[in-house]
């Protein structure tokens, strides 16, 4: 009984890892897509919480949401946040009224007309390097939002770029936050790690338990445990009740094959009813390592109330299918994600696998 | 008149005993004798009117008033007889004239006629009066012949005559007197005597010097037998023709014996004598003197000087003409006696004058001008000399005129000597004699040359007190430039003389500096005075007053005018100068100041190449160095980086010296982690035209790190691919090796980041330095990895391009040997694996080489223990997860294969297929053991099961189709089969016979393995990757 039980948790362990680590940088760009298409305020909370992996963006989000709720525009008339300003109403309100620019950025991130927006910003983003205007707040908030209009367009490599000029100015810990983020989507944990790090030294007051979350994630995801150990217990003796890093320990538990840490703290985690796909996610796996399906059912369920789009549940629903028996259901499952998987989604192995498992081979 | 005078006075002198001495003289100097030849026709001339017109008028006058009185004694009545008719005395006077002419003109010759012509005589004008006496003697003649009267009217007649030059009528005239005074009767009468005289007069202006002679001796006798009153004074006279003809007759001795008598005489009235007299008298005794010239000074005159003025004025004369005699040692000698007397004396400035002309013509110069010191002296404005001389305008004028020759004489001696030469009192001279001058002259700027010369001379012999009170005299004189500025330099060199001389004391050092500093204010394009200014640079160096060194230094690199020609020297001399500044201990910002005013200067006139500049700049740029090094020491980084970033912005943009001040601001502050200024101070010094190789490398080195310190790492990688080529240009080892790891870290972050053309970039950089270098260590594991992270993210082309040649950077050791023996060795077994795999999934191609490789590799792992690159953590992961991809792939064509070869019907083929099949199952098998044992392919079993389902299919298949018709065959296939089934057993896979002819258990079993080895080799593959 006991080997079953520690066979069972290894293969768990097995599928935690494989959600948890490597195949997030690809989760990240499925994300994106799918957070290109989204219009409605649900689409909107999962893409945050889909983003949890990478703090940056909501958190400047959330900074620009917090702003007032109408902007003055050139003509004169009030508008409502709500209201979607046309990307050329907006651009002339840059233009002509540089001190409304940040109530412009809010409409133009909520009309998500990223495009738009890159075009219409480009003349402004233009002068702010030819005129050496970097450093103003003016010119910073619009590189941000250009890089968030890029990453949202899953063009990585541009954001990068972007952010490497924003960084020929003095850098601030939430610049740090969001280029590290940025780096983690790219691929590169190592560096994502590191400006983390550089991050932290900066101006500790700010974002400082983002940071420590992101850094440890990078380094746990680029295979550095034991700094990332480090990391987590450093965070949590100044952050002992957030829960983004106790989010990061639990997965740090899985990692380092501690199943029985890990999945508690996932328990904790989800009873608190901290909503966060990876909690939810791997929870339901821990369940299934159980051979609790019951308890993994209603987990699936509830995340699927939650974040109805995410098609991490198809996964999970197919391993508990399997574990009650329902060959054709898990294989469907597997189906149904391999169906909407993009190339080199790390996913898709293990979405074979189901399928052949369910086939019986 | 005078001709025929002069002629009979050279026919006189050429019939003299003075003609042999003169001709003897001749033989010896000719020009000598020319002169004293002019003298004596001049002298005696000059001589014999004096005397005559002196004493013709007081003899004269005396007997005519003898006469006069005797004459109205006897006419008195007639006067008194008129007078009563008249009381008008006009009236009178008229009618005593008509009188004394009726009685004249008296037919009747008497004595009251001879009485009558005396009085009109005395009552008329000249002319009319020689007529009366001339009548009054003829009538006196008449009368009386032989009569005192008539020798008396004789007298007077031939004392009018030689006193009107009528010399003529006078010789007539002296037999008849000489007759009438030869007379016996008239023996002892004065009037003889005197008429002896006037005979001798006669005959003296006749040129018969000695019948003169012989007269005035005559009447010498007679007067010492006359008893008259009067006769001392007429002995005087005497005395005076008597030296006189002896002079004429050139007895020298004579005459100055008897002038010697003369002014022996203290009775003798010298007031009674004219000027002129006494002028004639000192020619004659400075003549008989200078030519008797005795070998010592005759004393006894010296005692006379003070007495008679022509004793001193003949002395003076004496010297004179024994220089016009060429006996120049015997003036000096005389003159040297006679100083004492003279020089207060107030001819005192003739004295000067012939001695001073004595000295020089007997070459004396020193001496001469020792004396004209002392001339001047005695002739200072407020001496007791001067208000002699003051009562006479013209021999003021004089004076003033021969001290201001001398003195600037003097002065100007004492200028073109030696200063080393001069003596302490002839300094002190040249300072009276510039006093005199200056007191002598109202207006001190008239002079001010002189004086400015006399200053030259006091003050380069350290004078300071007479310099400078020369110096104050002149200061608000209107001077030329040059003459200011020598009177300026003469007084700094002075005080810069003695301030080497008192080195302890301050005072000197202050005011030689106070003045220099003044001068080259006022005076600041003068040569000299930059010249001086240098002195006083280097002096204040050598005395280590480096305050005042630097202030000097400052002035003259702010004036110096780079661009001309003639400042060269002392652009050499500030930088000399500046060489030993900078190189104190402490180095007082002034003096940076000044290094740097200088180096601008040069830097604005100067090419980089100009040595000098280079030579200022190097002093410079070591200095600011210096300062930042002590700024580092004492803890502030950050002001030696600002120091030396400053220095270098100061220096020209084409500077080598700017250019290294600011590499050594870009090291230190990106070393010390001062990254603002790091990255402002190395993006400026990247701009710069002219770096080094090593430089830029090194500064983009730098700065690429703090990109990395503050995550800016695709800046940094950028940079890092940018710079390579300057470390391989520099073609220093340890910065190519530096350059070869940044590529590396570029390369790993491009590759990490996916952004593969500057992947691709890092790896031709990485290709070129190691191919330039010859130093592949590290390359092949590099490309690798980059290789390997492109093909797992199916960026195949990337991966493809980027694995090109790759075996070719395994260091040489690993391509010789038992490769496999080695865990080296993993690098080339992996990278060829890696160059097949990729080469076959892109294009299906070597797939034998493939396999081949991939055999190799999993040999490598299982004798490494299932490790490869033991010391690349990243690479080892990569190769594993490589490795397991690469199986996958192989399982696949292994499968491919199977299906191929399951098509086929002939038996012979199948036989072979089914040979085929056995050898690549049991490749398999063996394959899959491997990654069962290092976890590396999870899905191995499931292909094993389906190989083995598939191969037992095509052996079953091919026993039907041979039967029983070839047991050899059947056996051969049985073989086969068993074979398949024992590879089955040794993967645990017990039931053989099971798995014969039952497909399901063996599918179920494997299906159960799977699951445990899958998460076996998981667990086992994360650990190994550190995850």
């Amino acid at each position: 009984m006991i080997t079953v039980n520690f066979l069972t948790f290894a293969a768990a362990f097995v599928l935690f890892q494989s959600c948890i680590s490597s195949p997030t940088a690809q989760m990240t760009k499925s994300a994106l897509e799918a957070k290109a298409s989204a219009t409605d305020e649900s689409q909107m909370r999962i893409v945050t919480k889909t983003y949890e992996l990478r703090p940056s963006l909501p958190e400047r989000l959330q900074q620009f949401s917090s702003e007032p709720k109408s902007v003055d525009i050139p003509t004169g008339e009030k508008k409502s946040a709500a209201d979607s300003a046309t990307s050329s109403e907006i651009s002339a309100a840059l233009v002509k009224n540089p001190a409304s620019m940040r109530q412009a950025i809010v409409l133009m991130l909520r009309s998500e007309r990223w495009q738009d927006l890159l075009d219409e910003s480009a003349n402004d983003w233009n002068r702010c390097l030819s005129e050496g205007e970097l450093s103003s707040e003016r010119c910073r908030t619009l590189g941000h939002v250009r890089a968030v209009a890029f990453t949202r367009l899953g063009h990585l490599r541009d954001a990068l770029l972007l952010y490497e000029t924003l960084s020929s100015q003095q850098l601030t810990s939430q610049d740090a936050l969001i280029f590290a983020g940025l780096l983690y989507d790219a691929g590169s944990a190592r560096l994502c790690a590191r400006l983390a790090g550089i991050g932290l030294q900066w101006d500790p007051a700010d974002h400082r338990s983002e940071l420590f979350a992101l850094q440890a994630k990078c380094l746990r995801l680029d295979g550095q445990a034991e700094q990332a150990r480090t990391t987590v217990t450093r965070a949590l003796g100044e952050y002992p009740d957030l829960p983004s890093l106790k989010v990061e320990s639990a997965l740090l538990f899985l990692s380092e094959r501690n199943l029985t840490q890990g999945c508690e703290l996932l328990e904790r985690l989800y009873l608190q009813e901290f909503r966060d796909v990876a909690v939810f996610y791997n929870w339901g796996k821990c369940l299934v390592g159980r051979r609790d399906s019951a308890s993994a059912r209603n987990v699936l369920k509830n995340a699927r109330t939650h974040w109805p789009s995410e098609r991490l549940w198809l996964l999970l629903s197919g391993e508990v299918s399997f574990l009650e028996g329902n060959a054709n259901a898990a294989r469907r499952d597997g189906l149904d994600y391999l169906a909407a998987a993009p190339a080199g989604d790390i996913f898709r192995p293990y979405a074979e696998r189901l399928i052949r498992n369910a086939q019986g081979e | 008149m005078k001709l025929a005078r002069f002629v009979g006075s050279v026919r006189s002198f050429i019939c003299s005993s003075a003609l042999l001495v003169a001709v003897l003289c001749a033989v010896s100097s000719a020009s000598a004798q020319n002169r004293v030849r002019n003298f004596e026709g001049v002298s005696s001339f000059d001589l014999s009117r004096s005397l005559l017109r002196d004493n013709y008028d007081v003899w004269a006058g005396e007997l005519m008033n003898n006469l006069l009185v005797e004459s109205v004694k006897k006419i008195a009545p007639l006067q008194e007889e008129i007078g009563r008719i008249s009381e008008d005395e006009k009236q009178l006077s008229v009618r005593i004239r008509s009188r004394l002419e009726e009685l004249y003109s008296s037919p009747v010759v008497d004595e009251t006629s001879v009485r009558a012509a005396i009085l009109l005589a005395d009552m008329s004008d000249a002319k009319k009066r020689k007529e009366y006496i001339r009548n009054a003697v003829r009538m006196a003649q008449t009368v009386a012949p032989g009569s005192l009267t008539t020798l008396r009217v004789g007298v007077v007649y031939l004392s009018g005559l030689l006193a009107q030059r009528e010399f003529s009528d006078a010789s007539r005239f002296s037999p008849r007197l000489s007759e009438l005074a030869g007379q016996s009767a008239l023996r002892g009468e004065s009037e003889t005597c005197l008429a002896q005289i006037l005979i001798g007069d006669v005959e003296f202006e006749a040129g018969n010097y000695s019948a003169a002679e012989s007269n005035y001796l005559n009447s010498q006798s007679c007067w010492e037998a006359a008893t008259s009153i009067q006769s001392r004074s007429y002995v005087h006279l005497l005395q005076l023709r008597l030296a006189w003809s002896a002079f004429r007759l050139m007895k020298y001795s004579e005459t100055v014996n008897r002038l010697e008598q003369l002014a022996s005489w203290p009775e003798w009235n010298r007031d009674s004598i004219s000027p002129a007299l006494k002028a004639d008298l000192g020619v004659m005794l400075g003549v008989a003197l200078s030519e008797i010239a005795p070998a010592s000074f005759p004393t006894s005159w010296l005692t006379r000087l003070s007495r008679d003025h022509w004793v001193a004025d003949g002395l003076i004369k004496t010297i004179k003409y024994l220089i016009q005699k060429e006996q120049f040692k015997q003036a000096v000698r005389w003159a040297a006696v006679l100083e004492p007397y003279l020089s207060i004396h107030r001819l005192a400035p003739d004295y000067f004058t012939f001695s001073i002309e004595a000295l020089e013509k007997d070459g004396s110069i020193e001496s001469m001008n020792d004396l004209k010191s002392r001339a001047v002296i005695a002739l200072h404005p407020h001496g007791a000399l001067s208000r002699i001389l003051a009562l006479d305008a013209s021999a003021d004028a004089r004076r003033r005129a021969l001290l201001s020759d001398w003195a600037r004489a003097v002065i100007s001696f004492h200028a073109q000597q030696d200063v080393a030469g001069i003596s302490p009192s002839a300094l002190g001279q040249v300072f009276r004699v510039a006093e005199s001058l200056y007191e002598d002259n109202i207006d001190v700027c008239s002079v001010v040359e002189p004086l400015l010369l006399a200053h030259r001379t006091l003050a380069a012999a350290s004078h300071e007190s007479f310099s400078e009170r020369i110096s104050g005299w002149v200061t608000n004189c209107t001077m030329s430039m040059r003459q200011r500025r020598d009177l300026v330099l003469a007084r700094i060199e002075m005080y810069r003389a003695l301030s080497k001389l008192s080195q302890r004391d301050p005072e000197p050092w202050k005011k030689y500096f106070e003045l220099a500093m003044g001068a080259t204010g006022s005076l600041t394009d003068d040569t000299e005075i930059r010249r001086m200014a240098i002195e006083l640079l280097n002096d204040a160096i050598e005395r280590r007053q480096f305050q005042d060194a630097e202030r000097i230094f400052l002035h003259q690199s702010l004036s110096v005018d780079i661009k001309s020609e003639s400042s060269h020297w002392e652009l050499d001399a500030l930088v000399a100068a500046a060489e030993r500044l900078f190189s104190l201990p402490a180095i007082s910002p002034q003096l940076q100041e000044a290094g740097w005013v200088l180096q601008r200067s040069l830097a604005q006139s100067s090419a980089p190449f100009n040595p000098r500049r280079q030579k200022v700049e190097a002093i410079i740029a070591f200095a600011e160095s210096r300062t930042a090094i002590e700024y580092r020491r004492s803890g502030n980084v950050q002001k030696s980086v600002s120091r030396l970033s400053e220095s270098a912005e100061r220096f020209a943009a084409d500077s080598a010296y700017g250019r290294d001040l600011l590499f050594r601001a870009v090291q230190e502050s990106c070393l010390s982690s001062l990254d603002r200024q790091c990255l402002a101070l190395s993006e400026r010094f990247l701009s710069l035209p002219s770096s080094t190789a090593h430089e830029t490398f090194l500064v983009s080195h730098w700065r690429a790190e703090l990109f990395t310190r503050s995550g800016r790492f695709l800046g940094a990688g950028q940079l890092w691919l940018s710079s390579f080529q300057f470390a391989l240009d520099s073609q220093r080892s340890e910065l190519i090796k530096l350059a070869k790891d940044n590529v590396v870290r570029a390369g790993d972050i491009f590759a990490e980041l996916r952004f593969w053309s500057e992947a691709l970039q890092a790896r031709a950089a990485l290709t070129k330095i190691s191919a330039q270098t010859g130093e592949v260590a590290g390359t092949h594991e590099s490309l690798l990895r980059w290789t390997l992270q492109a093909a797992f993210v199916d960026a195949l082309d990337v991966a493809y391009s980027m694995s090109r040649d790759l075996t070719l950077w395994l260091p040489s050791e690993n391509k010789n040997g038992n490769r496999a023996q080695k865990a080296a060795g993993a690098a080339e077994v992996v990278g060829r694996l890696t160059e097949s795999s990729l080469i076959s999934m892109a294009g299906g191609k070597s797939p034998s080489a493939y396999r081949t490789q991939l055999a190799d590799t999993l040999k490598l792992l299982d004798l490494n223990r299932g490790k490869l690159f033991v010391s690349d953590r990243k690479l080892e992961s990569l190769a594993h997860r490589f490795l397991a991809a690469a199986s996958r792939h192989w399982q696949n064509g292994v499968l491919e294969e199977g299906e191929f070869f399951s098509r086929v019907a002939e038996v012979d083929g199948l036989e072979t297929a089914v040979r085929r099949l056995a050898d690549t199952f049991t490749d398999l098998v063996g394959n899959c053991r491997v990654f069962r044992k290092h976890s590396l392919a999870p899905d191995c079993l499931t292909v094993i099961s389906k190989s083995y389902s598939l191969y037992s299919d095509r052996i079953q298949q091919t026993t039907e189709r041979i039967g029983g018709s070839d047991p050899v065959r059947l056996r051969r296939l049985d073989g086969r089969l068993a074979v398949l089934r024992n590879q089955v057993a040794s993967l645990g896979l017990s039931g053989a016979d099971r798995a014969t002819n039952d497909r399901a258990p063996l599918s179920g079993f494997v299906e159960r393995r799977l699951d445990v080895l899958g998460a076996e080799g998981r667990a086992t593959s994360d650990q190994r990757s550190g995850r």
